[in-house]
């Protein structure tokens, strides 16, 4: 066996017996924040003898505690500046570093969202720094590292042993994978080298993946497309979570020979509590983004299974939540709606994906729960009950559209997005909005001139009011510099597009 | 079955013969080993006739030892299920071009958004297929690095994947990552279309990265075929398309670049294309002192693409080869152009667009063709 091969696996060993300590998972996904944030405080409330600790924490786990994250930072500040060392580790921060660091461009949309993950960052580099919140690290070069020099994984995490020839090159949770394609002979050493020396940093660990994926068995593919909705560790002892392992498939059943492929391979990585095991979180990435491009419906059919499978047994603050992300993902609405419990981030998950299936009554009905019961500030939530109004009947909810879109923008106010729609849906109804629009024009001037003047523009064709869209790129005739003007502007768009 | 290619005779048992068929939008390669074993490189239609399968018909072949799956443009795939399933024909083993999963899994998206697409259909089927086959362990995602394959131990014939390299499989498999998890939609469907034609600008994938490339060697006759699959420039670095395929062989301990050198044939890539010609490659199959050299040409002709370009058959001639054209009818003044003179003297066995080559143990050569296909000397 290689030489490099060799201590490979016996890294492998060490990251499965791993550290005992581990708490808290983050796993890239929107609701992040909040969730992370409610567990910290439960978890608080378990451990730590401080009464007057408890009592703030207990209202962050409390369904009439405080329900929007703005209502909810205060006592989330006050949970980690008063909590001990090592009360909880967290497992992964890198997750929620990648979704808040974001690569994408700038959208107006996720504003909001942006800014909470950033303060619930924000909030975290304290209670790391001096020890509170340990950290478990899987990546080699993440974004933390640049806020928390501090936070420089890793080296005293059990999972890495630096006598480990890509320690500093490939992180834990790919480590499997690699494993896996040296001791198949999908990779050879060199071409590893080949691929280190090109510097290619973090994206390596997902390659591997992908390799690693690109040479699974289709039966170990559509297990871990049916394991990869499950969030965090999970038993595997006659069960992999709500999935029972049987030795044939069977409808929503696994069978043990995928999970010894899935483990071997290092889909699956075993946990130090006795019979557990977690995706990790690359994986459960890479598989998850695959099998809802697959097949979308099946994936919600297995969140629905999950869901029926937990929804009785949901006594503890972390089942509530995965029961309620099972219930969104599966679009079971009503069932999403009745276990929303501390927050609305899933809620807004779930209108998403109505929207995105031209559910948009219903998307605009989970806009107004999400107003109505968690936070009536919330500007996204309003935008979006007024955008998917328009597109189920302009005409019968005008005045609930109006509305919306002018609470959305009354509480962001500097979104050139909202503003656009709104001075936009204005327009379509037949107002003069031409000197509103001059007045504004120039607030967006640096930043989201596009957007603003693109909403506006739809709204007067949308209105018939051609004459009136010219006469504004008359005016401000760069405005053709931006793609999506010009494509407005261009005949016939009124009948071509919803949008 | 065999219609296109009734009156080509049965190829030797002691000689390695090489069949390629192109119908100026596909392209199939068959190569008959000596003693026994038979390997298939993609598949090749002709409107709605199944050119691989009536020329192995037509060869009376009913076992393809390997299978090899360039790349996932239709014009080496068209015909794949077909193949596939052909209950008369045994598949034993295949490699497939990396990323396949992917690629299925994109058409799989794209298809319920347009599901009377015939294209993604047939793409999506021929994925699928593949995918059952290794299911069944019977397919490899293959790379430059894959390795060799013979029949068996005895086996005098050598197969050898030579690309995509490990830069190329990263910057592709990165690109279809990219593209899988890209939200559903028109966007999606427009950049979908730039990938598979090699236009992605978000994506930054040059043309064709993933396609396969393979030598294949039979040691005691001196004879190797070089077969180039779609395989292009890449991105101009040392590790990508040609320029990698060059990098990685001279690292190699044993024969490096040997596997290129004096090849007896070249099945010229991307239907010879300007940017698939990597000058210093060519320097590498062609010797003067070594015996000739045939270039075997797969034409393409669809919307404004018309290949081979003027400029590689300008470059082969300066190289003195021969030139093999499958299928000429469209070709004839561009290859006039290039001063390249008409050779009547091959024999003209059947009605197909076929060019077949064959060497003995001494390392003789003989060539016979279809009524479709011309040979061209210099």
């Amino acid at each position: 066996m290689p030489r490099k091969l060799k201590k490979l696996k016996k890294t492998a060993r060490r990251v499965e017996r791993g550290d005992p300590r581990v708490v808290l998972e983050a796993f890239g996904e929107p609701d992040d924040h909040l969730r992370l944030s409610t567990l910290i405080a439960d978890a608080v409330t378990k451990v730590v003898d401080s009464a007057e600790l408890r009592g703030v924490a207990r209202r962050l786990t409390d369904e009439r505690g405080p329900r929007s994250w703005r209502d909810r930072r205060a006592d989330f500040q006050g949970v980690v500046s008063l909590m001990p060392s090592d009360t909880i580790v967290l497992r992964d921060p890198d997750a929620f570093a990648e979704a808040y660091v974001s690569d994408r461009v700038w959208d107006w949309d996720d504003a909001m969202l942006w800014r909470e993950r950033s303060e619930f960052f924000d909030d975290l580099l304290g209670p790391i720094a001096r020890g509170a919140i340990g950290l478990e690290r899987t990546a080699p070069d993440p974004h933390l590292s640049k806020r928390l020099a501090s936070a420089r994984v890793s080296e005293k995490s059990p999972r890495v042993d630096l006598q480990d020839p890509y320690a500093s090159s490939v992180g834990p949770d790919a480590r499997g994978a690699l494993g896996w394609l040296l001791d198949r002979g999908y990779l050879s050493e060199p071409a590893i080298d080949e691929l280190i020396d090109e510097g290619v940093g973090p994206v390596l660990d997902r390659h591997f993946i992908l390799v690693a994926y690109d040479h699974l068995s289709p039966v170990a593919r559509a297990a871990v497309y049916r394991i990869a909705v499950l969030r965090g560790e999970q038993v595997l002892n006659g069960t992999i979570g709500p999935f029972p392992v049987r030795s044939k498939s069977a409808a929503h059943a696994v069978t043990s020979a995928q999970v010894e492929e899935l483990l071997s391979c290092g889909f699956l990585q075993r946990m130090p509590a006795e019979g557990s095991v977690r995706i990790p979180r690359v994986v459960r990435d890479v598989v998850l983004a695959r099998a809802e491009a697959e097949d979308p419906d099946a994936v919600e059919k297995d969140h629905q299974w999950v869901f029926k499978q937990l929804q009785d047994q949901a006594a503890q603050v972390r089942q509530m939540i995965e029961c309620h992300h099972h219930a969104v993902h599966g679009l079971l609405i009503d069932e999403a709606v009745d276990t929303a419990r501390f927050y609305a981030t899933d809620l807004r998950e779930l209108a998403i994906r109505l929207s995105r299936k031209n559910r948009w009554r219903e998307a605009a009905s989970v806009y107004r729960k999400i107003v109505e019961d968690f936070d009536p500030e919330d500007a996204y939530a309003w935008e979006y009950r007024g955008y998917n109004l328009v597109r189920d009947n302009p005409g019968k909810h005008s005045d609930e559209i109006l509305n919306a879109y002018k609470r959305a923008f009354e509480i962001d106010s500097t979104n050139p997005l909202y503003h656009g729609r709104l001075l936009g849906f204005r327009a379509r109804g037949g107002e003069n909005i031409r000197a509103e629009f001059e007045s504004s024009f120039g607030r967006y001037a640096w930043w989201g001139v596009d957007r603003f003047a693109s909403e506006v523009l739809k709204g007067l064709k949308r209105g018939g009011r051609d004459h009136m869209a010219k006469q504004l790129i008359h005016a401000h005739p760069s405005l053709l510099k931006h793609p999506e003007v010009r494509h407005i502007m261009e005949d016939g768009w009124a009948h071509r597009s919803r949008d | 079955m065999g219609a296109p290619f009734k009156g080509l005779s049965l190829p030797a048992r002691d000689r390695l013969s090489l069949y390629v068929v192109g119908s100026s939008f596909g392209e199939s390669v068959v190569i008959v080993l000596p003693r026994s074993g038979v390997v298939v490189v993609d598949t090749c239609m002709d409107r709605d006739e199944h050119l691989t399968l009536a020329l192995l018909g037509a060869l009376e072949i009913d076992r393809i030892d390997l299978l090899l799956v360039t790349h996932s443009d239709l014009d080496h795939v068209r015909g794949l299920p077909a193949l596939l399933d052909a209950r008369d024909i045994e598949i034993a083993e295949a490699w497939r071009f990396p990323g396949a999963a992917d690629v299925r899994t994109l058409a799989a998206r794209w298809l319920r958004g347009n599901p009377a697409d015939r294209r993604l259909q047939e793409l999506h089927q021929a994925m699928s297929r593949l995918d059952a086959l290794a299911g069944e362990n019977r397919c490899a995602d293959a790379r430059g690095d894959t390795g060799s394959w013979r029949l068996t131990e005895r086996s005098p014939v050598i197969v050898t994947c030579l690309a995509p390299s490990q830069h190329d499989l990263l910057l592709s498999r990165s690109a279809l990552d990219k593209l899988i998890r890209m939200e559903s939609g028109p966007q999606l469907a427009d950049e979908m279309l730039r990938f598979l034609k090699g236009k992605s600008k978000e994506n930054g994938v040059p043309p064709n990265v993933l396609s396969l490339a393979a030598t294949i060697e039979w040691h005691a006759a001196d004879v190797r075929l070089v077969l180039g699959g779609d395989v292009e420039r890449g991105d101009g670095s040392e590790h990508s398309g040609w320029r990698g395929i060059l990098t990685t062989l001279a690292r190699r301990k044993t024969l490096g670049r040997g596997l290129l050198r004096h090849a007896r044939a070249v099945k010229v890539a991307h239907h010879g294309s300007l940017g698939a010609l990597e000058r210093e490659a060519w320097d590498e199959h062609v010797r003067a002192d070594a015996g000739e050299t045939w270039a075997v040409i797969a034409p393409f002709r669809h919307g404004n693409v018309n290949l081979p370009d003027a400029e590689v058959l300008r470059d082969l001639h300066g190289r003195a080869v021969r030139l093999a054209i499958c299928d000429a009818s469209r070709t004839a003044s561009r290859v006039r152009a290039a001063r390249w003179k008409r050779d009547s003297s091959v024999e003209e066995v059947c009605a197909g667009p076929v060019v077949a080559l064959s060497w003995g143990a001494d390392g003789a050569c003989s060539a016979i063709r279809g009524k479709r296909a011309m040979i061209y000397n210099v």
